[in-house]
């Protein structure tokens, strides 16, 4: 009996519970816990009886005569539940310490839906344990029970008080009963066995720091919504944290409720890769926290003057009065002359030396109609003493300078000469835009890849029931022409088919619950802002193959609602089909249009290349579901770009052109009314 | 019809592995179910095999790995069936002398159309 390790015992389906003489349990494997509820830290060490009851008189002398007994027992689950059990009693004589070795398992239970899952169990762990992300089934319903007390003790507000009290979050991630997790799971969180994954306290994969990520999931549970996705940072076994992508569904119609299914996909690499860049613009920092700054003196006497005039016409402020006088900004901008000069203005404006600098206005300089230079005009005129913001000038050879600006007038008010420091920021402005668009790569690509782990785990899953189904299907219909077929094998043949088919069905409801993405966040977005935004993430591709890109973006800003990476998404696949489709165009007549139009209901973004054309096989089915993922993540295929589309309340269509050779694909989503669109 | 011969069956799904059995049945061959290819090599007796249909995922030795195993011990015709399909594996099954590679779910038909040419 000794030699056989607790992971041996795990390798069963069927719960394995071995005891002392006295009654204290030795051993728990995982079907124990499985079946009953109880972890093994919870229960080795207390008395049988005590956890699971009594065996009855008949069964302790029959298995001490003659070392086994066999029957059935009602047993009690640590959830109260009770449920009917096959059970083998043995002894097991070793010299020093008789030993008793239960095997047992579910033969009825309470409720008619937990006999259902205990059939579909074996079939869910295969499903479970072939997917690619990692997942974690949770047992929720304690939380549940301790949020309701909280409602009921008169928190009103329970999000906040779960925020403002962190303490209350690590304890509700103590009561979460981990139910199962699939074999990834093992790879992510290992090194171990799991055995030690399913018995560790949920608590300790959430490090302190992301104990408020956690709360956000249980907030999202609490108010309701189907599904959670976030980022942040998990703990393994080994004590090594590690950034994860975690999406939360809550799976309906399971028993009890309160069961939650958890994935997790290592995203780590991808965090590291945006870490790296930041200390890269971090380091250039502080190299340029020493500059040597640029210094201009300026004066405009016509500018004083014009100000005393405004006042004393009784204008107090600027701003509605430029508003009314656009040209006022650049009548200022031609009156400002550099009166001195220092070496490093001379380096910043691209000057040969100070003498080409001085006299000069700042026409060309700054830029026509310049929004930060209004500011500090209108800054100026009720004597601001100091301005400071970001702004874009051009050096005399018209390159473009992005510099830290700052402005201290004279404080003689009859004084009209200010004083400007500039420091040269490009490189980090370059820098803060490549951070920026490595963070929105790394959203991109942690979605896609998700998508594309829980595509491959859809396809693997679904195809072995329909396997099954169709030669099932064939041997009946052999079985069938016999001259005297068998009938009771093909009704046990079309039995399975039956199964196989419910199979399939629990398969889809459960990826369902991860992957479809019902809830689409509505946020007002400019469909112009992502159209260029996509173009900018695909620009490496469009440069290498030589496309060139022509947007013709009709009038009035179009907005629609919807979600801005999951847009992006849909255009960057469009525009990647059609630059695929350009491969055999001769290079410099590769070309894109990209179009955006609305009529009074729909907004239409068309992407049309002038490529071959649709090719017959696609024109028999388009939408030909889980195409492999090109190496660059973006052939999510037109499937799921369509499944995005509809989410949003739109639609796609590709067809061949109208005007010639070529695809033309149109994204319609429904018009809001034209107005400025929101950022984020 | 000849004498029935007898088919290794190699697949960690159960479903499939049950049903591969029903359609071999139905053609009059008997089926040997195994849940990996490492329970068939630890069986022995490959040359009772006429046939070896086999997933190429699974626990321990891969389907591929098993080919070439096989290879060695007996001529009989290896079916490799696999849900995950790549360019990679099919070339792989290829290399280890595979008879034929068939991605899930196939057509039933095209598995009866070799089994009959194999087992007559």
């Amino acid at each position: 009996m000794r030699q056989i390790s607790a992971e041996m015992l795990d390798l069963s389906s069927e719960s394995m519970v071995s005891s002392r003489a006295d009654g204290m349990i030795t051993s728990w494997n995982l079907a124990s816990t499985s079946l009953y509820g109880w972890q093994p830290r919870e229960v080795v060490g207390r008395k049988l009886a005590d956890v699971l009851g009594t065996y009855s008189e008949a069964a302790t002398q029959e298995a001490g005569a003659t070392g086994l007994w066999e029957g059935k027992v009602e047993r009690r689950r640590r959830d109260g539940s009770v449920c009917t059990v096959r059970l083998r009693l043995a002894r097991c004589s070793q010299p020093e310490e008789p030993e008793w070795l239960e095997v047992s398992s579910l033969l009825e239970a309470e409720h008619p839906a937990e006999r259902a899952l205990a059939a579909s169990q074996y079939r869910y762990r295969n499903l479970f344990g072939a997917v690619a992300a990692s997942f974690w089934e949770l047992d929720f319903s304690e939380v549940g029970r301790i949020i309701q007390g909280l409602a009921r003790s008169g928190i009103s507000d329970l999000p906040a008080y779960l925020r403002m009290n962190p303490g209350m979050s690590r304890e509700l991630m103590r009561v979460t009963r981990i139910i199962d997790t699939n074999d990834r799971s093992l790879e992510m969180f290992g090194p171990g066995t799991k055995r030690e994954l399913l018995a560790t306290p949920l608590d300790f994969y959430w490090p302190q720091e992301s104990t408020a990520d956690f709360t956000d999931s249980v907030i999202s549970a609490i108010t309701n919504r189907p599904r959670h996705v976030a980022e942040t940072k998990m703990r393994a076994l080994d004590g090594r944290l590690f950034d994860v992508l975690f999406t939360v569904s809550f799976l309906p119609g399971t028993v009890g409720g309160g069961t939650l299914l958890v994935g997790f996909t290592d995203i780590s690499d991808r965090v590291q890769a945006a870490r790296q860049l930041g200390d890269v613009s971090a380091r250039r920092q502080m190299l340029l926290d020493v500059p040597t700054i640029a210094l201009s003196e300026l004066a405009a006497p016509e500018i004083a003057v014009t100000f005393r005039r405004l006042r004393s016409e009784g204008v107090t402020d600027l701003h509605p009065y430029i508003d009314r006088h656009p040209e006022f900004i650049d009548y200022v901008i031609g009156h400002l002359r550099l009166t001195s000069v220092n070496e490093a203005a001379v380096r910043l404006f691209g000057a040969s030396s100070a003498k080409e600098l001085i006299d000069r206005s700042m026409t060309g300089i700054i830029a026509p109609g310049c929004e930060v230079m209004r500011r500090s005009i209108e800054g100026s005129f009720v004597r601001e003493p100091v301005f400071q913001s970001e702004m874009r000038m051009f050096r005399l050879d018209g390159s473009p300078v992005d510099t830290l600006f700052c402005r201290v007038s004279n404080p003689d008010p009859d004084r009209s000469d200010v004083l400007v420091a500039q420091i040269d920021i490009s490189e980090q402005i370059r820098g803060r835009d490549e951070v920026e668009r490595m963070r929105q790569q790394i959203a991109h690509a942690s979605r896609i890849s998700l998508l594309g782990q829980l595509t491959a785990s859809i396809v693997h899953e679904v195809s072995q029931p329909v396997t099954a189904i169709a030669n099932h299907a064939a041997a009946a219909e052999r079985l069938a022409r016999l001259p005297e077929p068998p009938k009771h094998k093909l009704a046990d043949i079309l039995s399975m088919i039956g199964q196989h088919a419910v199979r399939v069905g629990d398969i889809i409801q459960r990826l369902r619950a991860v992957a479809a993405n019902r809830e689409v966040p509505m946020v007002r977005l400019s469909l112009e802002d992502i159209l260029s935004e996509t173009r900018v993430l695909l620009r490496q591709e469009l440069n290498e193959k030589g496309v060139r890109v022509v947007l013709d973006c009709g009038p009035g800003n179009l907005a629609v609602l919807g979600d801005r990476v999951q847009l992006q998404q849909v255009l960057a696949n469009l525009m990647m089909n059609a630059i695929q489709a350009l491969d055999d165009v001769a290079r410099p007549t590769r070309r894109i249009d990209l179009g955006l139009r609305s009529d009074e209901r729909e907004v239409h973004v068309s992407v049309s290349d002038n490529g071959p054309g649709l090719s017959s096989e696609f024109l028999s089915a388009p939408y030909q579901s889980f195409r492999t993922s090109k190496p660059d993540g973006l052939g999510m295929g037109l499937t799921i770009c369509r499944s995005i589309a509809e989410a949003h309340g739109g639609s796609i269509k590709v067809q061949d052109r109208s005007d010639g050779r070529g695809v033309t694909s149109t994204l319609s989503l429904p018009l809001v009314e034209a107005a400025d669109a929101a950022g984020d | 019809m000849s004498a029935p011969s007898l088919v290794a069956v190699v697949d960690d799904d159960e479903d499939v592995r049950i049903s591969l059995e029903m359609l071999i049945g139905s053609l009059g061959h008997d089926a040997m179910l195994f849940t990996s290819a490492d329970a068939l090599l630890a069986a022995g007796g490959l040359n009772a095999f006429s046939c070896f249909i086999s997933d190429v995922q699974m626990p321990g030795t891969d389907g591929v790995q098993l080919a070439r195993k096989l290879r060695l011990a007996t001529s009989a015709p290896v079916i490799l069936i696999t849900a995950f399909a790549s360019e990679d594996v099919e070339r792989r099954a290829h290399d280890a002398g595979v008879h034929r590679f068939l991605t899930k779910p196939f057509d039933p038909n095209v598995l009866i159309d070799e089994l009959e040419k194999i087992l007559g």
